[in-house]
């Protein structure tokens, strides 16, 4: 053991090798699970509200509109406080008394108002020609959103839409204010405890790399999704079909343009 | 086929038509020409309610679609049109931008819709590039994807909206011998369009607009050889 005060507080391998244990047994699954749900009810909420602040009746958009700037402007411990002990305090218990589910529906709701706006700009970036071939084929909007818009817009948001879900598995750790019971502990919540237990604040550089471990390689996959979707099908090397054109080089109509053109 | 009686469309305080009247029989090819701002796109974009008239009525195949209650995604099904930029889907292959609304809107099992979209491909020479993106295809080329994507729905009418203005000189010619052929073989057909060559060959009457009216409509020889209104005979001493 070294005698290195700042090794001994917070690198010490004995207590980050027992904390390593303790936090993948149970909590980074609960972190996954929080972050996971957290961010399915995000998207949701982020769809719906995108379709409403494009509204053109303006009391569509307002309560989309105050949803937003409130949840963004909001910490995130305050949202969390008033969603997980502000609520069952009012007899609002959608969950019964576990604070699991309140803590997956504040940061649901939180990621939702980021994800709302990101969605937003998505759609918006869409050429508006899309809507309206999609629109006189005879589709109604909600198909041409999910079949046109959507599919098109999702592509330009994807490194802020990864960036969302990276900080909703990093806020996730502030539902530790709410008290998580045994079995349903979250990765700082252990940390936290173990940090308490042994008067070491080595535990934190435990759960520090944990959440590491999910994050950078989160971003990574995101990185690569984005890069594979725009590199995608089609874009290759010119199709082979065109040479056994009949009509090949004498019509220039059938010539294909090498390189994309919009 | 249409019959729009009076039809007037404002933006806020702009009013861009002015009361037009206008019929086309089933099987009739129809140009309308005019300067640009003469009301000529939002006439045809009412024809499918893309723009909603402020007042005036239209009357499509004994339907009176200006009517409150108008299900205009049916009505839209059976209304093919074509856009100036193409406004195919990019992040789908050339396939499915024909197969997709088969599919989603006249319910036809994936691979039918498929079928029937190859063979609308066929019809304007491009089922070699079916597994493509549009992106990779000419502007001419993208052209009569679009084209092939409104037919495969098989519309009692057709709409362009000025669909040879983007493409560059040399693409013209295959989408308007398309576009004739479509004409000759009986479609019904409402061309808003700056190609006199086609308005004069391939359609049955011209409809000249001025100033969100129809200023002069006939047969293309007359409206070619012998307009009567001043602003028809400036307006074609300045293009032809």
């Amino acid at each position: 053991m070294s005698d290195n005060p700042l090794i001994r507080t917070f690198f010490n391998g004995d207590v980050i090798a027992d904390t390593f244990p303790r936090l993948l047994a149970e909590g980074i699954w609960n972190t996954l699970l929080i972050a996971f749900l957290s961010i399915l009810v995000g998207v949701v909420i982020g769809l719906v509200g995108a379709m409403l602040l494009l509204s053109t009746r303006w009391w569509v958009r307002l309560p989309a509109r105050m949803y937003v700037d409130v949840f963004r402007g909001l910490p995130v411990v305050v949202t969390i406080m008033v969603v997980g002990v502000g609520l069952p305090a009012a007899g609002f218990r959608p969950f019964g008394r576990d604070a699991f589910g309140y803590a997956v529906l504040a940061v649901g709701i939180i990621s939702g108002a980021y994800l709302t706006e990101i969605f937003r700009s998505g759609i918006q970036s869409v050429d508006t020609g899309q809507m309206q071939a999609a629109r006189s084929l005879g589709m109604s909007y909600l198909s041409a959103m999910r079949l046109v818009i959507v599919p098109q817009g999702i592509r330009r948001i994807l490194p802020a839409m990864g960036g969302q879900f990276v900080k909703d598995v990093k806020e996730s750790s502030l539902v530790y204010v709410l008290g998580l019971s045994v079995g349903s502990r979250d990765l700082f919540f252990i940390a936290q405890e173990e940090v308490a237990r042994t008067y070491n604040s080595s535990p934190l550089i435990a759960v520090g790399i944990c959440y590491l471990a999910i994050t950078i390689p989160l971003t990574y996959g995101v990185n690569r999704l984005d890069r594979r979707l725009r590199e995608g099908p089609g874009q290759g090397p010119a199709p082979s079909g065109d040479a056994a054109d009949p009509a090949g080089p004498t019509d220039p109509d059938l010539a294909v343009v090498s390189g994309g053109v919009k | 086929m249409i019959t729009i009686e009076n039809l007037h469309k404002s933006y806020g305080p702009i009013e861009v038509l002015r009361g037009v009247d206008l019929q086309i029989a089933k099987g009739e090819t129809v140009s309308v020409i005019g300067a640009s701002g003469s009301g000529k796109s939002t006439l045809l974009k009412c024809v499918n309610l893309m723009e909603r008239p402020t007042s005036g009525r239209i009357v499509f195949d004994g339907l009176t679609i200006t009517d409150p209650g108008v299900k205009v995604d049916a009505l839209r099904a059976r209304i093919g049109m074509v856009f100036q930029h193409f406004n195919l889907f990019p992040h789908m292959s050339v396939l499915d931008n024909v197969a997709v609304a088969l599919v989603n809107v006249r319910k036809m099992p994936r691979t039918r819709a498929k079928e029937t979209a190859l063979k609308q491909l066929a019809g304007v020479g491009l089922d070699h590039l079916a597994g493509q993106r549009p992106g990779r295809l000419s502007g001419g080329q993208q052209q009569r994807v679009a084209i092939a994507r409104a037919l495969a729905m098989e519309p009692d009418v057709m709409l362009f909206d000025e669909a040879t203005s983007a493409l560059d000189p040399e693409l013209v010619k295959g989408v308007l011998a398309i576009m004739k052929d479509l004409a000759t073989s009986g479609m019904t057909m409402l061309v808003v369009t700056h190609e006199m060559g086609f308005s004069r060959e391939a359609s049955d009457r011209v409809v000249f607009m001025d100033g969100g009216v129809v200023a002069e409509a006939g047969p293309p020889a007359q409206i070619f050889e012998s307009p009567h209104h001043p602003r028809l005979q400036r307006f074609l001493s300045q293009i032809l």
